[in-house]
């Protein structure tokens, strides 16, 4: 089943298209990367996804109900975490969660032990009765998303979930995320980090200047990149011959290759060929010492895409 | 969902030093008024309610309403809550009103216990307690101030939705409630009664029978109708005879209080959260 399904969603503020004709489908279970630097649409994007901010055009579809023609119910299936939130910082944790499940339409009778519930798995149950005000960012962060599972949600929709955090917090917030999405619940994470994305997510949707540019999984995308321009390996040898330089420019696969003192490098068209080249150097007399394969990261398939489309605009 | 909104409103206002201090001061002021008016001056607590320094009094109600209501909105906006809240199947018109609902109910017990304290100490110290017609006609007055209570509170709703820093929304708020209403209401009626050659105040006004212009801009001010009301079921007008009559005063509250909470309601109901 499909967890979104956004179609030719669009959104225009005077002159300016913040999202233009945006298709995207994120299947039960995923865990989509939505990325993109800043101002590419992504919050207006998410805005519009959870029924904040109404489309100059397109349709969001969610566990296969329309957002804007059956909002009340679509927004009782999902939990959200806003980039930019506040909770009512005179309250208490409890009492802040005690009024979202209200809102979230929790029976009064389940609030309480849901609350606690979630406490305790945040590792806040010793602050429930404290004053938000006096909280850590960490600790808000980690009270937005236990917010967003009240209801027992089966789609997370999380915007820049780690943003401003120190890197301990912003660990502590990916484990628990990932571990949401183990427990089966499919999640929607915008971010501008890659890192964070590549650790978390199955798929990514990069967006720039408001259109989607590519959807994919992770794997897929690095291959895209590495088709034109290859993987480098580095062998790292006790001495490097000519005959070895010889052998391993011949090698079927090889787009290019060269020495940086004992290390031989070469641009292949696939890790495939790496045993070959090995296989090669060590039947030419050579003595290996330490083998590299250098992928392309997701930031680098993330600044080839933008640049090329950017390129393109 | 309302009654949820208003628990939170109740529980977050209760928290604030807004409340704490205007309480106070209208607890001290009302016992002040309530000793004052027994012991020195010999009035009883019909008379006290009737008189100007409780007049000065009901000044504290109306900052209260309008200091609780201010930020309503502009606040949760600013802050980002507002994100949080319409992720969650609530409605804006249940919000709304749930805001709405919680600053008055905080207001109004919080007047009604006030002034009763005060009404009924004023009365054991005065030494002489009312009978059941003058106890009638203090509480009518009361419950008249609740629609006051209501004007100020969509009056500042109103502000608190139309600008986007919260400063701004209590600075116009204030200014048009001390300053600006004050004047629209009372300057074409001395205009008029100059004009008619009352330079004096109080006027004389069984001389003077004002053109329906003028009393619509009287009428303009809450605290002015609340002050004819007042003469009308506690026995002394402001300016010695009426100027507006008791369906007027409360006719023109009602307006009041009908068309800043539909303006606020209107504007939040399309209000951009981006």
């Amino acid at each position: 089943m499909k967890a979104i399904e956004i179609q030719g969603l669009t959104k225009k503020f005077g002159k300016l298209t913040a999202v233009d004709n945006l298709d995207l489908e994120i299947e039960e279970g995923d865990s989509f990367g939505f990325l993109g630097p800043n101002g590419a649409g992504k919050t207006t994007t998410i805005k519009m996804l959870i029924g904040l901010l109404r489309p100059t055009r397109g349709t969001v579809r969610i566990w296969g109900h329309d957002m804007f023609a059956e909002g009340k119910e679509v927004k009782k299936s999902f939990g959200f975490v806003p980039d930019f939130y506040s909770f009512y910082e005179s309250l208490t944790a409890f009492e802040n969660l005690e009024f979202f499940a209200a809102l979230s339409g929790i029976p009064k009778g389940e609030r309480g032990k849901r609350i606690l519930e979630l406490l305790e798995v945040f590792s806040l149950e010793e602050r429930a009765n404290s004053k938000v005000g006096d909280f850590s960012h960490g600790m808000k962060q980690r009270l937005v998303i236990a917010q967003a599972l009240l209801p027992h949600p089966n789609l997370l929709i999380l915007d820049e979930p780690t943003l401003g955090l120190d890197p301990r917090g912003q660990f502590e917030i990916r484990e628990l995320i990932k571990s949401i999405s183990q427990e089966g619940v499919t999640t929607f994470i915008s971010s501008h980090l890659l890192v964070e994305v590549e650790d978390m997510c199955n798929k990514v949707g990069i967006i720039n200047s408001g259109r989607l540019i590519r959807v994919n999984s992770i794997e897929n995308l690095k291959s895209e990149i590495e088709a034109p321009t290859g993987i480098e390996v580095r062998i790292e040898c006790e001495e490097v011959t000519p005959e070895i330089i010889a052998v391993v420019k011949e090698v079927e696969g090889v787009r290019d290759s060269g020495v940086e003192g004992k290390t031989i490098w070469a641009r292949v068209e696939s890790s495939d060929i790496t045993p070959t080249l090995t296989t090669c150097i060590v039947t030419s007399g050579g003595r290996i010492r330490k083998v590299e394969e250098h992928s392309p990261s997701l930031e680098e398939v993330f600044l080839k895409l933008t640049e090329r489309e950017g390129g393109q605009g | 969902m309302i009654l949820d909104v208003i628990r939170k409103e109740i529980k977050e206002i209760r928290k604030t030093r807004r409340l704490l201090v205007i309480g106070i001061l209208f607890v001290v002021a009302t016992i002040a008024c309530a000793v004052v008016s027994a012991q020195w001056l010999d009035k009883g607590p019909n008379e006290m309610i009737n008189g100007g320094l409780y007049g000065l009094i009901l000044m504290f109600v109306s900052l209260l309403a309008l200091m609780l209501a201010y930020d309503t909105i502009v606040g949760e906006r600013n802050r980002g809550s507002l994100a949080l809240v319409f992720s969650k199947p609530i409605g804006r018109g249940q919000f709304f009103l749930g805001k709405f609902l919680g600053v008055f109910l905080l207001t109004t017990v919080l007047f009604i216990v006030v002034s009763s304290f005060g009404y009924w100490l004023n009365a054991a110290i005065f030494g002489e307690f009312p009978s059941g017609a003058e106890v009638a006609a203090a509480y009518k007055f009361f419950f008249a101030v609740l629609l006051v209570i209501l004007c100020w509170i969509s009056f500042a709703m109103f502000f608190s939705t139309c600008f986007k820093s919260a400063a701004v929304s209590l600075i116009t708020t204030l200014i048009l409630w001390i300053m600006v209403l004050p004047m629209i209401s009372q300057i074409p009626l001395h205009i008029y009664a100059e004009q008619q050659g009352q330079i004096h105040i109080p006027f004389e006004l069984g001389e003077i029978s004002f053109p329906i212009w003028v009393k619509a801009l009287y009428a303009v001010n809450p605290d002015t109708c609340i002050g004819e009301l007042s003469g009308h079921l506690l026995g002394s007008l402001p300016f010695s005879s009426s100027i507006l009559t008791t369906g007027q005063s409360i006719g023109a509250m009602v307006i009041f209080a009908v068309v800043f909470f539909v303006a606020a309601f209107w504007l939040f109901r399309r209000m951009s959260l981006e």
